[in-house]
């Protein structure tokens, strides 16, 4: 199941698996890397969902690819926030986004919006919500996204 | 929209046609004989001065200020000045670009290649794309194989997404096919066919090539003008209005042959990005100094690929970048690599090394003259266009078989055709022998 395991620039020893923007592999809960387990809710992420294209897709896109000078909420954002706990970037978004009109978000709402782009990076929901309040998810670790083994031959049809 | 050459000329068709336009024959007016010129409207252009194309989109062509045609120096185009001439097989994948993951082994394999005839402009954007997937597996090192464009602009963008990046290659980029290229910007050019690629490939090719339009900018105006903007004229001895209609090559199309059959198959995109990209203007009568009757001037971003080469060279081994010179024969070759993600940018090549049998190669051809720096612009004529590049004057005939983007599709004979390449100098040589510099 483990891909394989990759001492990040960081420094953070981290087991991770490989996701390819939901291309390839089936999407899979890989929570629980440190303390608490990662869950939010379908309908919170659904929430998230309609917040983002709100307040998010004007500039991070609808896909949440980015352009050039935005960043990418898929893929490199992996490898950003990899290693710290969730509060972190619940942190950022709650300060720092939507880029013009800063922490104007509710915490409820920032936690939805988490929820989502977990979702859209191949994290499957559970029963619980993506707490909204940065102590509780301070015990919860960004998590190494899971996923499926990419087919393990050398086919050539994508 | 774009270009020079074949790479760009025939896909303005397709942008005028969903412009709703009256068609017309644009540089392929006068081309080789023997093409239908039928009357629907798929050919691409207007009447000078016209404003004709005002129906669809609210916008007319505009005509270019009078006096802001420069004096020109005209190009010296003789057959006994050729240098060189180069022949390239474009990487043309029906359903675009390959960009999924594979896993092989112990591996994660990105891969970023069949980019057809629009690999320099899309390398960034899609280099993008492949290292935001590589990152997802939260690698230290990654092994990009390939040294084309795509290749070492892949290395470059993991390199400042603060991976350590090895290049293996058979071959360093003045070896490959990318720098055979013409090498203007050209992102829609034989990347695609329409069907096969779906709805969804043009979301990402925008991407692609919205992001690479914003880091081209980053090197333009540098010694050496590495990345630069040219003036194309663009001259018909017919109007701007005339249609022309491509042949096909055969019955059915690519979903019943496995080989596309007509240049109408092919996809276009460039209308999605046309709010950054400059348009074409015409030039009226009186201020048009070349001796063909219709001309349009377009501002075109061009790849100096002597300059440009080696700046991605240089900065690739001043981030610490290495290069193995190593080739790989089957999949199964990667065990031995210590980087455990590998972002495969072969172009053609992945048909024989990965078995990509997708992959379709499309021939195309360059002449070379020495440069002529004094000359700083570009002309498309009678299926021809010759540009001023820092490394040389360079032309190149399209469209010669009169198939369109067909030309040269699965056609792999990759050796220069000195008849071919001599009919393209002497169709801008007899221009130029009938262009009065006083005029310009
Ligand atoms: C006539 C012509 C004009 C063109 N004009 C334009 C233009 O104006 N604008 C534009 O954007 N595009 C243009 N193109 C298209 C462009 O040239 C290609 O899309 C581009 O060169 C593809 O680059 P690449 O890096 O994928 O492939 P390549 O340049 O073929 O590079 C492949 C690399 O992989 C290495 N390699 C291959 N196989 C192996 C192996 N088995 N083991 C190890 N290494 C291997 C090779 O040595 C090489 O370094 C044109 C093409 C042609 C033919
Ligand atoms: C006006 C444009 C804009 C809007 C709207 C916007 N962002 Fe951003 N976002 C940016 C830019 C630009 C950055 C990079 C900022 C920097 O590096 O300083 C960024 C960075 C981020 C990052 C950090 C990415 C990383 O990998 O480090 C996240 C997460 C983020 N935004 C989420 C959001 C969310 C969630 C919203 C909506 C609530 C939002 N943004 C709205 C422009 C925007």
């Amino acid at each position: 199941m483990m891909a394989f395991n990759a001492l990040r620039r960081r420094g953070v020893l981290l087991s991770a698996c490989v996701v390819v923007g939901g291309l390839v592999c089936a999407p899979q809960v890989r929570g629980a890397e440190r303390t608490g387990t990662v869950s939010y809710t379908a309908e919170q992420a659904e929430h998230g969902a309609a917040l983002y294209k709100q307040n998010c897709a004007v500039c991070h896109g609808g896909t949440l690819d980015g352009a050039f000078d935005t960043p990418s909420l898929r893929g490199r954002l992996i490898s950003n926030w990899s290693g710290t706990t969730l509060d972190k970037v619940f942190h950022y978004i709650s300060k720092a986004m939507p880029l013009f009109a800063p922490g104007s978000l509710k915490p409820a709402d920032n936690a939805a919006i988490v929820a989502f782009i977990l979702r859209e990076n191949d994290v499957a929901p559970g029963p619980r919500e993506l707490p909204s309040d940065e102590g509780a998810l301070k015990k919860i670790s960004f998590p190494s996204v899971g996923g499926k083994r990419a087919k393990k031959t050398s086919s050539t049809s994508p | 929209m774009t270009g020079f050459g074949v790479e760009s000329a025939l896909g303005k068709f397709d942008i005028v046609r969903r412009r709703d336009v009256f068609a017309g024959s644009l540089a392929l007016g006068g081309l080789a004989a023997g093409r239908a010129l039928a009357s629907d409207p798929t050919g691409a252009g207007l009447p000078a001065g016209s404003g004709a194309g005002a129906k669809a989109t609210g916008e007319s062509e505009r005509t270019a200020l009078p006096g802001t045609i420069p004096p020109l120096v005209p190009i010296r185009a003789h057959v006994d000045q050729i240098v060189d001439i180069k022949v390239c097989l474009r990487p043309f994948r029906p359903m675009g670009p390959r960009l999924d993951v594979e896993r092989i082994g112990d591996k994660l394999v990105v891969h970023n290649y069949g980019h057809g005839g629009s690999g320099w402009s899309l390398s960034w954007g899609s280099a993008e794309i492949a290292v935001g997937k590589a990152l997802t597996a939260l690698p230290r090192q990654v092994a990009v194989i390939g040294c084309g464009i795509v290749g070492l602009t892949s290395a470059l963008v993991a390199q400042r997404a603060g991976l350590d990046v090895t290049i293996y290659t058979k071959d360093m980029l003045p070896h490959t096919r990318s720098v055979r290229a013409n090498g203007s910007w050209t992102p829609d050019s034989r990347i695609a066919l329409t069907t096969p690629a779906g709805p969804e490939f043009g979301d990402l090719w925008e991407r692609m090539a919205r992001y690479s339009w914003k880091s081209y900018r980053d090197y333009l105006g540098l010694p050496g003008n590495p990345i630069e903007f040219r003036d194309s004229y663009i001259l018909s001895d017919k109007p701007f209005g005339s249609t022309q209609e491509f042949a096909s090559t055969g019955p059915g199309d690519y979903a019943s042959n496995g080989m596309p059959r007509s240049a109408s198959e092919f996809a276009h995109y460039s209308d999605r990005i046309r709010d950054v990209i400059p348009a074409a203007e015409v030039i009226a009568g009186h201020d048009n100094p070349f001796p063909a009757a219709y001309a349009k001037r377009e501002a075109v971003m061009i790849f100096n690929f002597g300059g440009y080469g080696h700046l991605l060279l240089s900065e690739f081994y001043q981030a610490g970048g290495k290069v193995v010179i190593r080739e790989f024969h089957t999949p199964a070759d990667l065990k031995g690599l210590k980087e455990k993600v590998v972002i495969n940018c072969p172009g053609l090549a992945a048909r024989d090394w990965w078995s990509d049998k997708t992959l379709i190669p499309v021939r195309g051809q360059t002449a070379w003259l020495p440069p002529q720096p004094d000359v700083k612009y570009g002309v498309r004529y009678n299926g021809v266009s010759a540009l001023s590049k820092s490394d040389g004057i360079l032309i190149q005939g399209f469209n010669a078989s009169g198939l369109g983007e067909m030309d040269g599709v699965g056609n792999s004979f990759e050796h220069a055709d000195r008849v071919e390449a001599e009919n393209a100098v002497t169709t801008i040589g007899g221009l130029f022998s009938r262009f009065s510099p006083r005029r310009g």
